[in-house]
């Protein structure tokens, strides 16, 4: 959150509108991440998000077969007994690379929406 | 022929001749017994040793052991040099001890040599000292400044000094925009604190004929120092009992590296280059590198530990040599063997070390509550360009692809900045992402930032613009948008149903209900209603995706205590 409010440039505004610049990047990037892709697939992506076990495990193990091995997952689902959100890491691991796998382009996608709106910023003043 | 007085001039007897001898030769005795007590032919140079049974550095032992034989003078308070080109060094004892207090000293021979060079040269001496550009010292340059200020019973100094730093601090946490908060200050000022009652230890230590009491003293002036009122160091420490060679250091030891326990895993983490890193507990090294002489990484950088020094708390900290022979304090954790430094920059650990330090803020954004607190929040992008005209289909429509894209936006942004600042080792952050076992460099990452625009990129991009003309972004066409996505017919409120029927139907325990009626009265008024005996109503109107995703979420809760974020 720092790194992004800093990255923006907006360490100097109001929390709340450093939020909303934070949500407008969000938006922004996510429409971009999910613009070019069909309505299957996001329909698979908000089953993931939503916690559709049987979906982000048949994505998973079709995608990612080993992701139990990786380092992420190991590092999100450890601890998970003593988080009291009790939030399923293979949900977060499969909604993390579900973006990366269908977005080979994302650093470029998210650093050219970050500079539009830096370039805008007197909008959200 | 005038007549002279006579002149009586009696023959000297032997006797008197020999005694004028002598006197003379006595005198001349005198004088060079007198010389070579000035210039400390006498003495003694059994110093204090350090492990290596070399005479222990800043020592006079060691400063005489290694000056020139030679070449000096010394006439009343006035040097001389002589020989020609030879080299000048400090005479007696009490010379080298009394030139401590001089601001060229550092404290070690080299800096005493070139205070010397100093004033043979005819050099008038700069009254501002070698080394004191406050300014630009560190915290742990600045302590060991203090603890020399504190050596020379130098309290103004000491002042100054710490002022130097407060100063500081107060200018960085009073920035806007400033990270810094009021207990970063605080814990700053503190630090520094702990440092001055260690370097004064260093220094105490260091003339190790210290007077046990008065050692003692001086370390026990951390809190008066912190004061800048320290009763016990107005008066100079100094080495008043040769031949005590107690290393008893305020009732602790000079400490020999043998108890030690674990470093910890936080090494080298998030430290801080002009700021120390104290433990948070008392600790004491177990690893074998923390011997003196042994080469370690402070900061990234190699030194070579000097003493090791344990606090009047059982802090261990120790003094090391950077390669200019500098000296500085250093804790446990900003320590680091060469071997901790090759285990830490391995891929594997850093790429741990990258998701311990990530995992909290990567997993908030798929909490419950995070979700439900943005899928419901009347004022944000989610609703933007909706309104009354906005048919109750199409809003839904919007809303639900909206909220979907916003997560999908969180959880881009933070793998964006994965590939971004881990390149080297994003392949290994995800298997899929690459297709490739973990562990196998991923091409298509690392060409991210290199390729051009593809199909498939100018497919992004016209994702992008599509919403992207401002910021002021209107309302978007649902049908180009939207996933058409058929809603649950176990949604459908029947008539006459209320909010413990609905919850029943969807499995939901009517406690939730209980507790989160009220918030969703709030923020679904559309859906909820307040009764006149006080309770919350169902409405018979269909139920939005935002709703349908937040019951939901209220059913597949784990935690029974779940609730709702009341709007402020």
């Amino acid at each position: 959150m720092d790194d992004i409010i800093s990255e923006l440039g907006i360490e100097a505004l109001e929390p709340a509108k450093q939020q909303r610049i934070i949500d407008e990047l969000n938006m922004r990037v996510g429409e971009a991440v999910l613009g070019h892709l069909s309505e299957e697939q996001v329909r698979e992506y908000e089953a993931i998000i939503n916690g559709d076990q049987e979906v982000i495990t048949s994505w998973l193990q079709a995608n990612d077969p080993g992701y139990a091995d990786t380092i992420a997952y190991q590092q999100l689902a450890e601890g998970y007994e003593t988080d009291p959100d009790k939030v399923p890491a293979d949900k977060v691991y499969a909604s993390m690379a579900w973006i990366e796998k269908n977005n080979p382009n994302l650093g470029k996608v998210v650093a050219e929406i970050k500079e539009d709106i830096k370039k805008n910023l007197d909008k959200f003043a | 022929m005038s007549e002279q007085e006579p002149t009586f001039e009696s023959p000297k007897s032997a006797d008197h001749t020999e005694l004028d001898r002598l006197e003379a030769t006595l005198l001349k005795k005198k004088f060079e017994l007198e010389q070579n007590e000035k210039f400390g032919k006498y003495d003694s140079i059994e110093g204090p040793l350090n492990e290596g049974e070399q005479f222990m550095a800043n020592s006079h032992a060691a400063y005489h052991a290694q000056r020139p034989s030679e070449g000096i003078v010394r006439d009343g308070d006035a040097l001389h040099r002589t020989g020609g080109s030879a080299a000048g060094a400090f005479a007696s004892e009490a010379a080298y001890e009394a030139q401590k207090g001089n601001p060229y000293n550092e404290g070690d021979v080299a800096n005493a040599g070139r205070y010397y060079d100093g004033l043979i040269g005819g050099n008038e001496v700069n009254e501002a000292p070698i080394g004191t550009d406050y300014e630009a010292m560190n915290p742990r340059q600045l302590a060991l400044e203090a603890a020399k200020a504190n050596e020379l019973g130098d309290s103004a100094e000491m002042n100054d000094i710490r002022e130097t730093l407060n100063i500081r601090l107060l200018n960085e946490v009073t920035t806007p925009g400033t990270q810094m908060t009021e207990e970063d200050y605080h814990e700053g000022m503190a630090q520094y604190d702990h440092l001055v009652t260690l370097a004064i230890q260093r220094r105490v230590g260091k003339t190790s004929e210290q007077p046990v009491a008065t050692a003692a003293a001086a370390v026990d002036t951390g809190e008066a120092i912190a004061d800048n009122a320290p009763a016990d160091s107005e008066a100079p420490v100094e080495a008043t009992v040769a031949g005590d060679t107690s290393e008893v250091v305020g009732g602790d030891t000079i400490d020999e590296p043998e108890a030690r326990t674990d470093t910890g895993a936080a090494s080298g983490e998030a430290t801080d280059d002009s700021a120390p890193t104290k433990p948070e507990a008392a600790t004491e090294p177990t690893e074998s590198e923390r011997k003196p002489g042994n080469i370690v990484e402070l900061l990234g950088t190699k030194v070579t530990i000097g003493q090791i020094l344990r606090g009047p708390d059982g802090t261990v900290a120790y003094e090391v040599i950077e390669e200019d022979g500098s000296r500085v304090l250093a804790y446990e954790a900003d320590l680091m063997s060469v071997e901790e430094r090759e285990e830490k920059d391995s891929p594997t650990e850093r790429i741990k070390a990258f998701w311990k330090k990530s995992k909290g803020f990567i997993v908030e954004k798929f909490t419950l509550g995070y979700m439900s607190a943005k899928w419901t929040i009347e004022d944000t992008v989610i609703n933007r360009g909706i309104d009354h005209t906005t048919s109750f289909e199409d809003a839904e429509k919007i809303k639900r692809r909206r909220r979907t894209a916003l997560l999908a936006g969180a959880a881009a942004v933070i793998v964006a900045g994965i590939v971004l600042k881990n390149q080297d080792a994003v392949a290994h952050l995800f298997n899929g992402g690459s297709g490739l076992d973990a562990g196998v460099p991923n091409p298509t990452h690392t060409a991210v930032a290199t390729e051009g625009l593809s199909a498939h990129d100018q497919a992004i991009a016209d994702a992008m613009h599509s919403g992207s003309s401002g910021v002021e972004t209107g309302a978007v066409d649902p049908s180009t948008v939207a996933p058409n996505i058929a809603p649950d017919a176990a949604f459908n409120v029947t008539p006459n149903e209320g909010g413990y029927q609905l919850f029943n139907r969807l499995g939901i325990p009517t406690a939730v209900w209980d507790t989160n009626a009220s918030s969703l009265l709030q923020r679904f008024p559309q859906n909820f209603y307040s009764m006149d005996g006080g309770g919350v109503g169902l409405r018979n109107v269909p139920i939005g995706d935002t709703l349908q995703t937040v019951l939901n979420g209220l059913g597949k809760s784990v935690d029974p205590a779940f609730t709702l974020t009341p709007i402020q």
